[in-house]
């Protein structure tokens, strides 16, 4: 329980860290920094990451980030479970194939949610700002792997890794 | 439940994939009631908004200081030539302020001329800007005023210089401003000399398009666009920008200052009172129908 708090907190202030009016109206776009947190707990602590919390967290960010409601959460659900369903995979290869997998999915995700609001007659990001979007999330996922690593609570990994 | 990943007896893995597509479901479902039923969802997601972040301007404004403090040091580095181009700017402003000072001894000439009597009606309240949208779906962001401060849905939201954009969805102490610059954004407005009426149209970019101009080749670069009023959804003469030429059409550059958007004013418009028939006070009475005129005479 008390590692559904990690998930938990790590969560809500990745979507806080987001809503930060650094340049309110400006060009700049934050990286997503939940769908970081929730994809590094679900290759590195599976067990920690319980689909419940994906859930909730996806929709509480939807909520606040006034993003379209349930979507964000719905392409959160889906990725965390392609990289949990591969965690293995993962916890043998070099950090870089987790990296490009997170930031292809997250890619994926994106074309996703604009096809289905193209679908539902709703308007989307404009190419630019998603493409900035994708990128401030791809520089964002290793340094939110560096900094969750360093924390004594993700010292799982070495032990997932020799089991 | 950390020893089951990955090794999970297949019958467990199917339990779980159904799950899975069963939360999609419902998320999908979510997806589809916000899209159809969008003005209650987005009440509610209002109330929740209302709930969290009045109590995040003690954490989310703090933070924003510092990063703001961390780029005014580095531009210490540079503080001469910043000096140099500010005495060169102070030397045009003094021009300018000339200028504006003539300018306002005109217009007060011409007001006491026409008699003109502005509306007294608009009232401001300043806000600050406490959160941003967070992501690139909507320009949008939270200000720590709402209901109780006197702020409604559809009210024009000003920063020093012009149009910001609009209010949509309000809490009791806090409200959302949408962006000129927003998708779902239509402001009516008029180029200044040319008196041409158009609609800026946001599209997520820099820069709103305009769009349904009346005769586009009469728009020239530079032209002032200020609300016109049309609609009574904003107050007329609110500076939104300047024509410019970008992608290959007309749209407008915003005066708001959007990169530095901290403290906005909000327009608190009194409801006018709507005239509806002849008063009673002005002018002839108006011919009453005949049967209460007989029944009123004896």
């Amino acid at each position: 329980m008390s590692a559904n708090l990690f998930l938990g907190g790590f969560g809500i202030v990745a979507i806080l860290a987001a809503m930060i009016p650094l340049a309110p109206g400006g060009t700049l776009v934050p990286p997503d920094i939940l769908w970081c947190v929730v994809l590094a707990f679900a290759v590195r602590r599976p067990g920690a990451a319980p689909l419940w919390l994906i859930v909730a967290l996806g929709l509480l960010a939807d909520v606040l980030l006034s993003r379209p409601m349930g979507l964000g959460a719905l392409a959160l659900v889906l990725a965390a479970e392609a990289m949990r369903a591969n965690a293995r995979l993962f916890r043998g290869a070099p950090f870089v194939v987790e990296w490009l997998a997170a930031v292809a999915l997250f890619a994926l995700a994106l074309a996703g949610m604009e096809a289905i609001l193209r679908l539902a007659l709703a308007d989307g990001p404009t190419l630019g700002s998603a493409a900035r979007h994708m990128v401030a999330t791809a520089v964002a996922y290793p340094l939110v792997v560096f900094c969750l690593t360093r924390l004594p609570a993700m010292r799982m990994r070495a032990e997932g890794r020799a089991r | 439940m950390a020893s089951h990943d990955g090794s999970s007896p297949d019958y467990l893995r199917g339990v779980r994939r159904v799950l899975i597509a069963v939360v999609a479901v419902f998320l999908l479902a979510v997806f589809l009631v916000w899209r159809i039923d969008n003005a209650r969802v987005e009440a509610l997601r209002v109330s929740v908004i209302d709930r969290f972040v009045p109590s995040l301007e003690w954490t989310l404004k703090p933070v924003a200081g510092a990063a703001n403090m961390l780029s005014d040091f580095q531009s210490y580095a540079r503080v001469y030539e910043q000096n140099a181009e500010l005495r060169r700017e102070l030397q045009r402003m003094q021009g300018w302020r000339e200028a504006a000072l003539q300018l306002e001894q005109k217009n007060a000439r011409l007001l006491a001329l026409n008699n003109v009597r502005l509306n007294p009606r608009l009232t401001y309240v300043t806000g600050e800007v406490v959160a941003d949208a967070g992501s690139p779906f909507r320009r949008s962001a939270m200000v720590n005023v709402g209901r109780l401060d006197g702020v409604s849905d559809g009210s024009a939201v000003l920063d020093g210089m012009g149009l910001v954009g609009r209010i949509a969805g309000v809490g009791d102490r806090s409200a959302r401003v949408i962006f000129l610059t927003d998708a779902s954004s239509r402001v009516p407005g008029i180029a200044r000399p040319s008196g041409q009426r158009a609609l800026v149209a946001g599209d997520n970019g820099p820069a709103p398009a305009l769009d349904f101009v009346d005769q586009a080749d009469e728009l020239s670069l530079g032209d002032r666009v200020v609300t016109s009023g049309a609609g009574g959804l904003f107050p007329a003469d609110i500076p939104i920008g300047r024509v410019v030429m970008a992608g290959g059409r007309q749209r407008v550059q915003p005066s708001a200052d959007f990169t530095r958007l901290d403290f906005v004013r909000i327009v608190r418009e009194m409801p006018a009172p709507i005239v509806e028939g002849p008063g009673g006070l002005i002018g002839p009475q108006a011919p009453a129908p005949p049967v209460p005129v007989a029944e009123a005479t004896p």
